[in-house]
């Protein structure tokens, strides 16, 4: 049942994501267009320079709003899709809760990671050029090669470990949001207020919580400054149980909520 | 509180289809549900009847599992509200519950997804009767066609229990008779259908037993024939004097 979520999950939200990318892989055609133009000749009057400056104005507005049009579909999406009219079908299904609540993270991790992808392609569109690619290959070469020779090993594990933790921390976010809405819901006659609140009242709590137990376990390490560059994959690692701990706890949230505590009016 | 399914576990003492006891459901200071007790048998078609606000939906809805009860317990078939049951219940509520982007068609293959029960011949038979079209999207259709559109889909599944809502609310009088006759041919006898509703007159001649429902509180539940027979009345004539403003 979990596949046949994700699989309608992911075609509901299509339909919004699939023309944003193609708007913005668009404007970076037409912006990269303009400026190889412009480029071609400089001279070219005031007009071909304005229509450039307007292009390239535009394609950053899109870059942007695609960050932005991702957010709010995620919100939006479970909101309406199970705690608005939608959900009197999605928990008539004889499916678990968690397994409604997968289904949108699952499809909620696709779209950020294909958001920055898009974006990343948009942006090569724009500035990349064929004889930047040695350039661009010697370069992550030497990083490497620094990374590896230069500052040991443990810079490998930290950068990795960082990866690692950011991809967590994606799914933390949503995961936040979708707590947040669960715990709104539990208010009744003040819903979004109480998602809004929830939202600020968990970050809150988040904050201190990874601040204190940062601190606690690498204060000692960082102020004896000798173990510093060694050991500094174990910042990434805290980060790394830390956020294993929200998520697990943030995806307990919700699901108790919408398994235990539904209320749809 | 007891686990029904443990009370009742030889097959031949199957457990009533439904089972309200002492059900309340309390929002902020309105008592929608006070201490229900209901018990339904299989292969009835019962009117749920009561003013508006006297917690008809409520009731409904508690049992489909979208609202959790302050006190007391439901249970369908033995079970609690739960993914068992919703395999088991159809359910129809009184608003669009359905995503208005989608075509009449992707939503019938979404019914046929989920619920093992579903026969989508028999939905497709139906549209074409009514003459809705599966390539239209929900967002282009009236109030009244997303409503026969969501009653095909609930009467096209093979369910235990049915629990449908004031299902020809907000339709013309001459698809009333259509999906009356709908409900009526589609239900196996072992199933047991509720049709909330307070269109008593177009109801009644469909009910096997009726349950007047007055502020959160059962006011009656008797077959109709022994209404008719023991007072002499109509359902229509009976509501209208229980519920005499």
């Amino acid at each position: 049942m979990l596949g046949k979520l994700f699989g309608y999950e992911m075609r509901a939200t299509a339909r919004v994501f699939l023309p944003t990318y193609l708007v913005l892989l668009a404007f970076a055609v037409l912006s990269r267009s303009s400026l190889s133009a412009y480029e071609m000749q400089p001279g070219n009057g005031r007009l071909a320079t304005e229509l450039m400056a307007v292009l390239v104005g535009f394609y950053v507005a899109v870059a942007a709003g695609a960050f932005v049009v991702a957010l709010v579909v995620i919100i939006r999406r479970f909101y309406k899709n199970l705690t608005g009219d939608e959900g009197y079908l999605m928990f008539t299904l004889p499916v678990e809760t968690w397994q409604l609540v997968t289904a949108k993270l699952l499809s909620a991790v696709m779209w950020q990671m294909a958001t920055l992808a898009a974006v990343a392609a948009s942006v090569a569109i724009l500035l990349f050029r064929l004889e930047f690619l040695p350039d661009v290959l010697a370069g992550i070469r030497a990083f490497w090669e620094a990374v590896r020779y230069e500052l040991g090993l443990t810079l490998t594990a930290t950068v990795v470990l960082s990866l690692v933790l950011a991809f967590l921390s994606t799914i933390q976010g949503i995961l936040l949001i979708y707590a947040a809405i669960a715990i709104g819901h539990t208010i009744r006659g003040h819903r979004i207020l109480g998602s809004v609140g929830a939202y600020i009242g968990l970050s809150v709590a988040w904050q201190m919580v990874s601040s204190v137990v940062t601190m606690l376990t690498t204060g000692g390490m960082l102020t004896t400054g000798s173990m510093l560059l060694e050991a500094f994959w174990v910042v990434p690692l805290i980060g790394i149980f830390l956020s294993l701990a929200a998520c697990g706890l943030l995806f307990f949230i919700t699901v108790y909520i919408l398994g235990r505590q539904l209320n749809l009016e | 509180m007891v686990d029904l399914q443990q009370s009742f576990p030889a097959p031949e003492m199957r457990p009533p289809i439904l089972q309200c006891c002492q059900l309340s459901k309390i929002f902020g200071a309105v008592q929608a549900l006070n201490a229900v007790d209901l018990t339904l048998e299989r292969g009835r078609i019962v009117g749920l009847l009561g003013p508006n606000g006297s917690g008809k939906s409520t009731l409904l809805k508690t049992i489909s599992g979208l609202l959790t009860p302050t006190a007391g317990d439901v249970f369908i078939n033995g079970y609690r509200p739960g993914t068992e049951t919703k395999a088991h219940v159809a359910y129809l509520p009184e608003r669009t519950y359905l995503a208005d982007w989608m075509r009449v068609r992707d939503i019938v293959g979404f019914f046929a997804d989920f619920y093992d029960n579903f026969d989508s011949n028999k939905a497709y038979d139906m549209l074409g009767r009514l003459r809705i079209n599966p390539s239209d999207r929900l967002k282009t259709m009236s109030k009244g066609t997303k409503e026969k559109v969501q009653l095909i889909l609930v009467m096209s599944r093979s369910a235990d229990l049915y629990l449908l809502d004031e299902p020809i609310g907000g339709v013309d009088p001459a698809a009333r008779d259509y999906i009356l006759s709908t409900i009526l041919t589609n239900y196996s006898p072992n199933a047991t259908v509720v049709i909330s509703t307070h269109l008593i007159g177009d109801v009644e001649k469909v009910l096997n037993d009726v349950v007047f429902l007055a502020w959160g509180r059962i006011a009656l539940y008797a077959p109709v024939e022994e209404i008719r027979r023991k007072e002499g009345k109509s359902v229509d004539q009976m509501f209208r004097e229980v519920f005499r403003c």
